[in-house]
């Protein structure tokens, strides 16, 4: 007989199913994208994608906003962008003469932070900050964002030209972050056929606010024991490791992960385990979701760049050398 | 070789006592000889009455023959005369004639033997001359060892080399086996008393370490589906996969809480003995 939580768990497992098949009638391929913005969601972190244009990022955070019946606000990041035009400012108005405060486009559930490294270091923060603190004060008032909130940045890796990177500080308030690639030709010309003639699919509303709630709560549920913890632990402390000759990869990492970076490791394996249906994490969970978790969170070493190495290398060199319980 | 010796002895015993001695004896030593070897003549008389007998006062000498001594052994009732020579003609002839007090030697024929007589076939063939002549056998033995002592040592220490070298992988080859066992033989011991989860760590944990081993693919660091996906795993009814399925439950026990009684760890740990055993055994017969 199946318990209480088990039920929880299967419902939750069923109900992400249905959102991943919603968001693929839109989303062709790009598995890792969506389950990357499922995983910020349910997590309660914020996702931060890097891809070349015209690889439907935009397109799949409008999908998530449409399948969860929130509300989405999509911010253009642009060098002459000011922290009020996010946050809000106050505003003077006439017939009461007071000043009133005019919310931000940050004042919603989801946020799309189109190209963040287009706009300098003090909008950044503002944005970074709202996302750390899930309130935002204007003026002498503080007010807090809506729940869920979430914010998906996107960055170009190309075309650094009048760009601000983000510092690494800032970086590690996202709780992942997605690689976005090409799509493979089949896939490609399954988009072509798709897109041509029904450029806005219909999606259906299968998450609200309530909803992703349960998933939350049915995350929580999902155990990590204490094999799994210390498992986690070693692979960030691994990552810190100065000793060459212990671990040779250490070379091409200057700065290793955070503690930060170990409870986003946890969070995301939890939730991997739930996209399994599983009450338990595996080892398999944390290692799929480590990339994820700690390739922004990785300061790479000269030597790295001279060998051309990037942290998803590093990460693979990181994960084999560290036994799994 | 025939060899035989003539011998022509006239002995004339001079005065009064002469009728009282009598030939005994004659023999050579060796009793066939060459051209050049050392030679000792004994002649035995035995006597009655009183005999005055006594080494010559100087050795006669001979362009044939160099004697080298002349001596007396006498007792009561016998005397012999032992001369040393070296014969140096072929043929038979005759010693010069040698007073010894009351007695006189004479006619004492000598057959010296040639290697050219009897058979008349030429020249022998020379034998083999192991040494050049005044070498010692040791020496020689000596210095061949040490001529060839590189190479024994050289052919030495190869062989020793390669059976060590062999050795040491028969060593290796068993070493990831022994080191399962051994952890088997102490988590049998252990049921009961560890708890099924840390029990299957230490298994769990002792198994990636023999797959590692085995199967030069790092499984330390696989997760249960990665393993699960190397080639060696995807074939059905072998050893590999019983080893897999026990990964498979040391995942649930461990981590989705799942009971495990000691009957079934006792049954777990009869499964991977049985297919290590059996891959083993496989890898044995290759």
């Amino acid at each position: 007989m199946e318990s209480g939580n088990e039920k929880n768990i299967k419902d939750a497992g069923e109900l992400i199913n249905k959102t991943r098949q919603e968001m693929g009638k839109r989303i062709v391929g790009q598995s890792s994208l969506v389950d990357g913005l499922l995983m910020g969601i349910i997590a309660g972190g914020h996702v931060l994608v890097e891809g070349v244009p015209g690889l439907a990022k935009t397109l799949a955070v409008k999908a998530l906003a449409d399948v969860t019946s929130a509300m989405f606000k999509r911010i253009q990041f642009t060098p002459d962008l000011l922290p009020a035009d996010l946050t809000g400012t106050m505003i003077y108005r006439q017939q009461t003469g007071e000043f009133v405060p005019r919310k931000g486009p940050v004042f919603s559930n989801i946020v799309l932070a189109d190209e963040i490294n287009r706009a300098p270091a003090k909008v950044q923060s503002a944005l970074l900050e709202a996302m750390a603190e899930g309130q935002v004060t204007i003026g002498e008032q503080t007010y807090p964002l809506p729940d869920p909130f979430f914010v998906m940045a996107t960055q170009n890796p190309i075309e650094q030209e009048g760009t601000y990177r983000l510092p690494e500080a800032q970086l590690d308030r996202f709780l992942l972050k997605a690689k976005v690639d090409y799509p493979s030709p089949a896939e490609e010309l399954v988009v072509l056929e798709r897109m041509v003639d029904n450029p806005e699919i219909p999606l259906l509303r299968v998450l609200d606010r309530e909803r992703v709630r349960q998933l939350k709560n049915a995350t929580e549920t999902v155990k990590a024991e204490e094999g799994i913890r210390r498992y986690i632990v070693s692979l960030v402390a691994a990552s810190r490791v100065k000793d060459r000759r212990k671990l040779p990869f250490t070379r091409y990492i200057e700065y290793g992960a955070s503690p930060r970076a170990t409870l986003a490791i946890y969070r995301c394996a939890r939730v991997q385990a739930l996209f399994d249906g599983r009450s338990f994490v595996l080892p398999e969970d944390v290692k799929a979701v480590v990339p994820m978790a700690l390739r922004h969170r990785l300061v790479l070493s000269y030597e790295a760049e001279a060998e051309q190495m990037d942290s998803d290398a590093v990460i693979s060199s990181l994960l084999a050398a560290v036994s799994v319980p | 070789m025939k060899s035989f010796v003539f011998l022509i002895l006239a002995l004339t015993i001079s005065g009064a006592l002469s009728a009282q001695a009598v030939l005994n004896d004659i023999r050579f030593v060796p009793p066939t000889f060459f051209v050049g070897d050392s030679v000792e003549l004994r002649i035995t008389f035995s006597y009655k009455g009183p005999l005055a007998v006594a080494p010559p006062d100087s050795i006669p000498e001979s362009d044939w023959v160099d004697i080298r001594d002349v001596s007396l052994i006498q007792d009561d009732e016998t005397v012999t005369v032992v001369i040393a020579f070296t014969p140096f003609a072929p043929g038979t002839r005759t010693l010069p004639p040698m007073k010894l007090g009351a007695l006189q030697l004479r006619d004492i024929k000598v057959a010296t033997h040639s290697i050219l007589e009897n058979s008349h076939e030429g020249v022998r063939s020379l034998r083999g001359q192991l040494l050049l002549p005044g070498t010692r056998l040791a020496v020689a033995l000596i210095l061949s060892l040490a001529a060839m002592a590189p190479f024994l040592g050289y052919g030495l220490f190869r062989f020793s080399w390669k059976w060590i070298k062999k050795s040491r992988q028969l060593y290796r080859v068993g070493r990831p086996v022994r080191r399962l066992r051994r952890v088997m033989k102490k988590l049998k011991a252990g049921i009961g008393s560890i708890q099924a989860s840390l029990w299957y760590y230490e298994l769990t944990e002792a198994l990636r370490a023999y797959l590692s081993d085995r199967l030069n693919h790092d499984c330390r660091s696989a997760t249960t589906a990665e393993i699960a996906l190397m080639p060696e795993f995807l074939i059905d009814n072998t050893p590999q996969k019983d080893l897999l399925e026990v990964l498979k439950e040391g995942d649930m026990v461990k981590f989705a809480g799942r009971f495990a009684d000691d009957r079934s760890l006792n049954k777990i740990l009869e499964m991977v003995n049985a297919a290590v055993g059996n891959w083993e055994r496989a890898d044995a017969q290759l």
